[in-house]
């Protein structure tokens, strides 16, 4: 699953640990979210979708292969 | 960074500071029967069963210390992380359990029962060692 959410912080002028902190999960987590090691939550996903402004499915989008 | 908001079933675990108190206990356990070793203190039969026993313990409890305390800050990818290591864990100790007797055969060394003990030790050691390689590499 492709997300877009470096694009969006780099708009916001946020790093990873502003965002992190935010949403009240670790650095670490933000990073492997960004480079896709991690799959968050709907709720999580709902709150990063939040703090940018827009919709999850602008954000996080399925690959082919997530229908594996 | 707000603690108050890591997720909510870290209730289960260890405050982060018994990290500290168990590799405490895992040195003192390794240490104090080394030092006996090295110095060649006399025990009877009985006392080194009741000592080994004793420190096999203290290492379990010092494990089991490092492995149920959160960490600094926890959210839903540890949590992940942890489950994922629990599962690591239990399939190596299934082989490991099956295996162990076939491979002494192979060695030619006597096959004999594994103890609780030494099964609580290797699989608190390889949930560590899953659960740091996954962070690691997460």
């Amino acid at each position: 699953m492709k997300n877009t959410i470096k694009v969006e912080r780099a708009k916001q002028n946020m790093t990873q640990q502003d965002l992190a902190e935010k949403i009240g999960v670790s650095r670490q987590t933000i990073n492997s979210i960004e480079s896709q090691k991690y799959i968050p939550s709907t709720v999580l996903a709902l709150k990063i979708a939040k703090i940018f402004n827009t919709k999850v499915e602008e954000i996080f989008e399925l690959e082919d292969d997530d229908f594996l | 960074m707000k603690q108050s908001q890591a997720i909510n079933n870290t209730a289960a675990f260890f405050p982060n500071y018994f990290k500290k108190i168990g590799l405490g206990l895992i040195i003192i356990a390794i240490a104090i029967p080394l030092s006996a070793k090295f110095l060649k203190l006399e025990v009877t039969e009985v006392q080194k069963d009741f000592y080994k026993v004793l420190f096999f313990n203290v290492l379990i409890l010092g494990l089991f210390f490092v492995a149920w305390s959160k960490d600094k800050f926890e959210d839903e990818m540890t949590m992940q992380i942890r489950m994922k290591a629990i599962g690591f864990t239990f399939m190596t100790s299934v082989f490991y359990i099956i295996f162990r007797p076939i491979i002494d055969l192979i060695l030619q060394d006597p096959v004999t029962n594994m103890s609780a003990q030494e099964l609580m030790i290797f699989m608190l050691f390889m949930y560590i060692l899953f659960y740091k390689l996954q962070k690691r590499n997460a």
